[in-house]
Order: C-alpha cells, then sequence, then structure tokens
C-alpha cells in the first residue's frame, strides 16, 4: 500500500530534525574547530573588505555600480555562500565520498527516502551563528555606514524569491555534477569544479555580463541568479518580475534533472562494502 | 642513497596522482574557470580605470602571477596539510625513526602528488609570457631570481603553519586565515600597484609581494625601477630571515611531538 501523503512529509520532516541535531551535536563536539572555523571566515572576510576599498579607491563605480551597491552585492552572495555550506555543499562531499568507499549502501537498505536523506545529511545549523553572522557584521556595519540607495518592498521580495530558487537551482545543478562520481568513482574534482562554476564571478554586476553568457548563467548554467540576479532586483535595476519567473521555472526544471539523475546513478552503483 | 630516498618518495608521489586523471583535467579546468571569473573582473575594472593596461597586460599579469604562486605552493598552503596530517595522525612517527630528513622527505613525496599541478602552472606561465609583446634576457634572468625567492618565502609559509600543528591539533583552519591574507596581499587578485600610501609601502616591504606580485611585475617592466628594487630588497631579506627561523620553529615544534604506536 502506498504511504499517504502526509506520511511522506512526516518522514522527510523527521529525518531533517534528526540530521540536523546531529550535526548540532558533532560540531559542539569539535569546539576548537568552530574557532578556527571563525577565524577564516572573519579573515577572509576583512581582507575582502581591504581588497574591495583598494579598487573603489581608484574607481567609482563597477559596471554602473558604486560602493554601497558592491557592498550589498557582497552581502548577498555572502549569505548565499554560508547558505550553501550549511546544507549543500558538505552533503555533496559526503556523497561523493559515500559512493567512493561504498558507504552509500547503509543509506540505500535504509527503509528511508534515499535521496532526501542524502541531500540533507548534514544540515549546520550552528554555523550561522557562530560563523556566518560575526564574519558578516563588518560588511553589515560598512553597508549601513555608505549605503545611498534604496530598497522598496517589491524589489525585496522579487530578490528575495530570486535567491531562493536560484540557490536552489544551483544546489541541483551542483547534485548532478556530484552523480558523475557514480561513473568515475572520484568525486574532489568534479565537486571543485561544480563549487567553482557555483560561485562564478560573485562579485560581479549582473549588469557586466555580457547578453549571451547572462542567458546561459540564468538558465544552463544558473550562478548568475542566487546572487547577480537578486542584488539586482532589490536595488531596482532589474524590475521586470518575468526574470523571477524565469529563475522558478529552471530551479523547477533543475529539480527534475536532480532526480532523474539520481535515478539513472543509482542504476550504474555497484559495491563490494557492508 | 639518502638522495635516492627522496627520488623515490617524488616517483611515488606522482604515480599515486596519476592514477586518477579525470580528478587531474578537473583540477585544470577548475583553475581555468577560476582564473576566468578573475580576468574578467578586471576587465571590467580596467575599462574604468586611467593607467591600467589592456586586457592582454592583465591577462598576462595575472597568468603569471597564479602560475608562481601555484607552482611554489603559496596558493592554499597545501604542504602544510600534509604536514598536518602527519602530526595529527601520528605518521610523523615513522618518518622520525628513519635516518632521514623528515621535511624534506614529505616535501619530496608532496612535490610528487603535484606533478601534474606544477606542469599545469607552468602552462599557465607560458601562456602568460606569450601576451607579452616582448621579453628581454634580463627580464628572464630576474624572473628567475624572482621565482627563487617566491619559492623559499613559500616553503617557509607552509613550514610555519605546518609547525603549528604541533600546538594545535586544528591547524588547517590557521592555514585557511594565512591563505586568504596570502591571497589578497600577494596580487594575485589584486596587482599590489593598486593599494596607495602608507597601505602599499608596507605591503611592498612585506614578504607578500615576493610570492606572486614580483614575478609577474618582473615581465611587465622592461625598466627595473626604485620601487622594483625595494620589493627584491625586501624579499631576499625574508627569505634570508624566515628559512632559518621555520627551521627553529619546526625544531621547537617536534620536542612538543607525541605519538603512540609505530
Amino acid at each position: 500500500m502506498k504511504p499517504l501523503v502526509f506520511e511522506e512529509v512526516k518522514i522527510r520532516w523527521v529525518i531533517l530534525k534528526a540530521n540536523t541535531l546531529f550535526t548540532l551535536k558533532e560540531s559542539l563536539a569539535y569546539s576548537l574547530n568552530n574557532w578556527g572555523g571563525l577565524a577564516s571566515t572573519i579573515t577572509y572576510m576583512l581582507t575582502y573588505l581591504v581588497l574591495l576599498s583598494a579598487i573603489f579607491g581608484r574607481i567609482k563605480t563597477l559596471a554602473g555600480y558604486n560602493y554601497s551597491e558592491i557592498l550589498m552585492l557582497t552581502l548577498v552572495s555572502q549569505f548565499n555562500f554560508y547558505l550553501a555550506w550549511v546544507w549543500s555543499i558538505r552533503n555533496l562531499d559526503q556523497l561523493g565520498e559515500d559512493v567512493k568507499t561504498g558507504k552509500l549502501d547503509l543509506i540505500l537498505t535504509k527503509p528511508l527516502p534515499a535521496l532526501w536523506y542524502v541531500t540533507f545529511q548534514k544540515v549546520n545549523l550552528f554555523m550561522l551563528v557562530f560563523e556566518m553572522w560575526p564574519a558578516t557584521l563588518p560588511l553589515i556595519y560598512l553597508l549601513i555606514k555608505n549605503m545611498d540607495f534604496q530598497i522598496s518592498l517589491r524589489g525585496l521580495f522579487l530578490g528575495l524569491l530570486s535567491f531562493v530558487f536560484g540557490h536552489i537551482a544551483i544546489h541541483c545543478f551542483q547534485f548532478v555534477m556530484t552523480t558523475i562520481t557514480f561513473w568515475t568513482g572520484e568525486h574532489r574534482g568534479l565537486n571543485g569544479l561544480g563549487y567553482s562554476i557555483a560561485f562564478f564571478g560573485d562579485s560581479i554586476p549582473l549588469e557586466a555580463y555580457p547578453k549571451r553568457i547572462m542567458g546561459l548563467g540564468l538558465t544552463a548554467v544558473p550562478f548568475l541568479a542566487h546572487t547577480a540576479l537578486t542584488t539586482s532586483l532589490i536595488l531596482g535595476r532589474t524590475t521586470d518580475s518575468r526574470w523571477v519567473w524565469l529563475s522558478f521555472w529552471v530551479m523547477a526544471i533543475f529539480i527534475i534533472i536532480k532526480i532523474k539523475a539520481w535515478r539513472l546513478a543509482l542504476r550504474q552503483y555497484s559495491s563490494a562494502s557492508s | 642513497m639518502t638522495i635516492s630516498v627522496y627520488k623515490e618518495s617524488l616517483v611515488y608521489g606522482l604515480t599515486q596522482v596519476t592514477n586518477y586523471r579525470s580528478e587531474v583535467w578537473l583540477t585544470i579546468l577548475n583553475k581555468f574557470v577560476y582564473l576566468a571569473s578573475i580576468i574578467f573582473l578586471w576587465s571590467i575594472i580596467g575599462k574604468t580605470v586611467n593607467g591600467i593596461s589592456g586586457v592582454t597586460s592583465l591577462t598576462s599579469y595575472f597568468l603569471i602571477a597564479n602560475g608562481v604562486q601555484g607552482l611554489v605552493d603559496a596558493e592554499s598552503l597545501r604542504y602544510s596539510k600534509v604536514i598536518n596530517k602527519e602530526v595529527k595522525l601520528g605518521g610523523l612517527s615513522a618518518h622520525l625513526l628513519r635516518p632521514i630528513n623528515p621535511v624534506l622527505f614529505l616535501y619530496f613525496s608532496f612535490l610528487g602528488t603535484r606533478g601534474v599541478t606544477l606542469l599545469m602552472t607552468i602552462i599557465l606561465m607560458t601562456v602568460g609570457f606569450v601576451f607579452l609583446p616582448s621579453i628581454t634576457v634580463f627580464q628572464i634572468i630576474l624572473f628567475l631570481i624572482s621565482l627563487l625567492m617566491a619559492f623559499v618565502v613559500g616553503f617557509v609559509f607552509n613550514l610555519f603553519v605546518g609547525s603549528l600543528s604541533f600546538w594545535t591539533p586544528e591547524a588547517n583552519h590557521l592555514q585557511n586565515v594565512f591563505s586568504h591574507i596570502i591571497r589578497v596581499f600577494s596580487g594575485v587578485l589584486i596587482p599590489i600597484s593598486f593599494f596607495s600610501g602608507t597601505t602599499k609601502t608596507l605591503l611592498l616591504l612585506s614578504p607578500f609581494p615576493a610570492l606572486a606580485y614580483l614575478p609577474s611585475i618582473i615581465m611587465q617592466t622592461k625598466i627595473m625601477n626604485t620601487e622594483m628594487w625595494m620589493i627584491f630588497g625586501a624579499s631576499i631579506f625574508w627569505s634570508g630571515l624566515l628559512l632559518p627561523m621555520s627551521f627553529w620553529f619546526w625544531k621547537k615544534g617536534i620536542r612538543r611531538y607525541e605519538a603512540i604506536g609505530i
């Protein structure tokens, strides 16, 4: 008998909760690791701000964006970066490693929605509190200090939608790349490339891209929606809501591709372990 | 006898990495994507700033700077990660018991695993040279000297950060901290000439420009100016000072090392 829809949702919620709690316990167990991570993210942010101030010491605008608008772009890019690390990137690495070592058997033999489980195997909410906010504070301070633009409610809403759609779409893109591990047996290079594509030009405004790359970046290789398009919508530089609809459809198509790629990859999977 | 041990260690590392050919190609592609984003960013900046050379010159600068930094392993301080792993997991014990220099042995083994990457960085630099209108013999000589200094400074940073593992097992994060600093202040993301005033002077006198800016700028400029001599002098000073200090730091760390088992 097929389980009811609410049972399907319930089991997914239970998995998500259990994995989040486990990841939290794991994070708290290695406290020194957290301090190290914090030092690393704060240093990154500070050096990046030094880089921006050096560039804007010589130029007034970058592709039409002034200093405060570029700070806004950086903030969106940082949110996307941390969110990706909270739930996506670690799981992609874990999946690649599990395929390579044969540990995936342990997940596949359990009566669980396997795709859901591998997508949310680790959800590191602790990172949001302990690493993201302290590291982002200097950026937020500079943004408030230099802010010379206005944000409309409509722009903020459209930007938020584009952020979510773009974030999910690029996760699915990276996931599809990771599934190639089922054929090659190695995941580091694939994940590294997926990561580089996902964060390609995250300090470059949408308006700077040539039309062809923009078209590609908003559809087939969706690296532009989560940060560049989102910022453009928030700042009111892009007002046409059709771009948000496009992001939505791209996300929907990528979710389907992700599911298909997963099924195809599982058919390829063989293991001699456990 | 001793040299052959290091040579075999190097060959072993190379064999290890060449077994995973797809990984090698993907790493190359990854580097290409990374460089494309930097060059794209700077081509946009170049359009709005007077005094910045054209896209060809910028491409050449960033290809050489990134090539050098990759060649001397100052990019992500990967050798420090090797040391960290050996110290953390106790693998260092096996090397300490043998009649070899553990720092050199580990370095040669690591160098082998980077064989293909090294080849790629040399190709990057060569492409960077092709973009230059002309090169003089004097520039090549100075470039080779600066490359040697870049190698020394890169090695020193790796050994320093790696040796920190004797004090804290989570030195990998410190390696990230140093990587971020090096990335911005060595000239691979932004030419140091872009900084102004005291910051620029301080940076030119620091060991960071030796890792990428100096070798790259040498190939861009035909005549050595005061600024370049200043970086040259600073690089020689830092190389001479930091190399013995890093070995001293390693030895101090070794005294703290504890491991159980073989």
